[in-house]
């Protein structure tokens, strides 16, 4: 049996390396080495998203690089999925999240869906041109611990205000932490509207839910 | 001084009467709000059979745009919408394979929804967009007869990655970089054949500037990273140019978000004019005037994601004021907004924009000492 340090160690390395020819292989060898499934997740696939992040971060990669990092990770996840417990993985957090009404862009949200799901989060991932309403009842229904929102458009960033107010309404904001996001969101705006956090990017969205987790 | 030797002189970098303006055919919303036209008239008058390529259409618009003051506006070149493929939903498939929706209560215009060539082989089945079909010559065509003498029409000849990554979905040809570069470089010569092709058609026409629509960046920057680009897109854009060039044309790029890092890339390229230069992605006219101003023509910067919807009017002047006195000495700026004027810009906002730069875009420009970065003002609700 190889020294599953080192295995894990492969498996980080094919996600920070984009390699999606040979996660699954590697997967398939850790699992056949015995390691738990949760720790090829924790200590191997979300290692090398976090690294990704950082080179990210610091301008080494760029949004193609996110998406294909994503990509290997989704591979390495259909080996583990079948073996992974319910109990093993400690969940980071809960995050409800969506873009707003009258909104169809998706790619930033799908990439803090990405990272964050790679951080050990679980994501309700409620789409596109979400209503208010329907982020007031899954909240009700799943309870989060963040409820994350974004949009492209300077007419529809508007809509994030409103899901602010219905959370109000209905008893629930001080429950939750909330993240806006996208091309026309500022801090000052976040703060105007009783956001607790704007986020620049992707990768700041998923930096920030992670410390409010409290978790790395 | 005309409109088009007020744009061409600043194209080529010499002092005109005074810094001319563009803009993308702007919201129909914002239009009728300034005509006091029913909205419902003008966007059925667009909806009717002949939509933009009808003469008529034009005239009335580009009599819209004089009246505003703008010296240059362009054409999509894009392709023939009626020859869009109905969805359910009141949504359709374009020529290139992008998911539009034609009633989006948000929006004056249809509404990019998604991709529809999500896969390699559904992209071989779909057919090619035909770059000399009748709509986009007619469009053309007529917009130049409407404008006359007064006004230079840019001609818009396609895009080289913008339509692809939409018509494929953004994700998977970002992906294709690594998967299957062969393909992207196919979908990619497809679609600069296409931009030459319509481009050399338009300059037949009489087009001077051809514009191709190709947004390389977002907020962070570009979607690709610089070597990418370099491989992928820049031997596309070269080829071009080139063949512009060698006909006596313009090249201009529309290019949303931060595209910094290419910059330098898209001059070596052969691009003469950029447009919008996105302040909300950190374009900043100041830096960017200074690194690149004098080397490609700077078209727009005035912000539309909070300035021009929510600023005061004063904001408005400040912020064309420093534009101009950063971009404008010595040619080679073009004033208008930092993307297009949008369903959410105010109509006066917009106009005062216009108004600024007629005043004080007059050569001599006089400079003004601007301290600190482009403020972008959050929105007052």
């Amino acid at each position: 049996m190889k020294d599953e340090a080192e295995i894990l160690g492969k498996i980080r390395d094919s996600i920070v390396n984009l390699d999606i020819n040979s996660i699954a292989k590697l997967c398939k060898e850790a699992i056949d080495s015995n390691i738990p499934a949760y720790k090829v997740v924790t200590d191997g696939m979300s290692r090398g998203m976090e690294i990704v992040g950082k080179k990210y971060e610091n301008g080494e990669y760029f949004l193609a690089e996110l998406i294909m990092a994503g990509e290997t990770m989704k591979e390495g996840m259909k080996i583990i999925k079948p073996y992974l417990k319910g109990s093993d993985l400690k969940i980071a957090g809960k995050v409800v999240i969506g873009t707003v009404r009258g909104d169809l862009h998706d790619i930033g949200k799908n990439l803090v869906v990405m990272l964050l799901e790679g951080s050990g989060f679980s994501v309700v991932d409620l789409g596109v041109d979400v209503q208010p309403e329907k982020f007031v009842e899954a909240v009700r229904e799943h309870e989060p611990n963040i409820v994350g929102m974004s949009a492209l458009l300077t007419t529809t960033m508007m809509e994030m205000e409103k899901v602010i107010s219905a959370l109000k309404n209905a008893g629930l904001r001080n429950k939750v932490k909330i993240i806006v996001g996208g091309a026309p969101v500022t801090r000052e705006f976040a703060e105007m509207i009783g956001a607790d956090a704007a986020a620049r990017d992707a990768v700041e969205g998923a930096t920030i839910c992670k410390s409010w987790m409290g978790s790395r | 001084m005309k409109s088009r030797e007020r744009v061409l002189k600043t194209v080529m970098f010499e002092e005109p009467d005074r810094v001319p303006l563009f803009e993308i055919p702007p919201s129909l919303k914002v239009l009728s709000e300034i005509f006091n036209e029913d909205l419902a008239n003008l966007l059925a008058l667009f909806a009717s059979v002949d939509g933009r390529t009808s003469e008529e259409t034009w005239k009335k618009l580009i009599k819209m745009y004089k009246q505003i003051g703008l010296d240059c506006f362009c054409t999509s070149g894009i392709g023939n919408p009626f020859k869009a493929i109905p969805l359910e939903n009141h949504k359709v498939v374009d020529v290139w394979g992008r998911i539009f929706s034609l009633a989006y209560g948000f929006t004056t215009s249809p509404f990019y929804v998604g991709p529809y060539l999500t896969s390699r082989e559904k992209y071989e089945a779909f057919p090619r967009p035909d770059p000399l079909d009748e709509y986009n010559l007619n469009q053309l065509k007529s917009a130049i007869k409407a404008a006359g003498d007064d006004m230079l029409v840019i001609a818009g000849v396609g895009s080289i990655w913008e339509v692809q990554g939409e018509a494929l979905g953004f994700d998977n040809a970002l992906k294709y970089i690594y998967t299957d570069p062969v393909f992207l470089r196919k979908v990619l010569n497809d679609s600069t054949r296409y931009a030459i092709e319509l481009g050399k058609a338009s300059i037949d026409l009489g087009a001077e500037i051809l514009l191709l629509w190709d947004d390389y960046g977002y907020r962070h920057g570009p979607m690709m990273s610089p070597k990418h680009w370099k491989e992928f897109i820049y031997p596309c854009l070269k080829k071009v140019a080139d063949e512009f060039h060698k006909r006596g044309a313009f090249l201009m790029i529309h290019s949303d978000g931060n595209i910094r890092p290419l910059m330098d890339m898209i001059i070596e390229a052969g691009v003469d004019l950029i447009q919008p230069l996105e302040p909300a992605a950190g374009m900043d006219i100041v830096e960017v005037a200074e690194k690149w101003g004098g080397k490609i023509c700077l078209v727009g910067n005035i912000d539309v994601s909070y300035l021009l919807p929510f600023g005061t009017r004063e904001d408005v002047i400040e912020s064309v004021k420093r534009a101009i006195s950063a971009a404008a000495p010595g040619g080679g700026y073009i004033l208008g907004s930092g993307h297009m004027i949008n369903d959410a810009c105010k109509p006066e906002n917009f106009l005062a924009m216009v108004e600024t730069g007629k005043k004080f875009g007059k050569y001599p420009v006089i400079l003004t000492n601007f301290s600190g970065s482009n403020q972008i003002m959050a929105p007052k609700l």
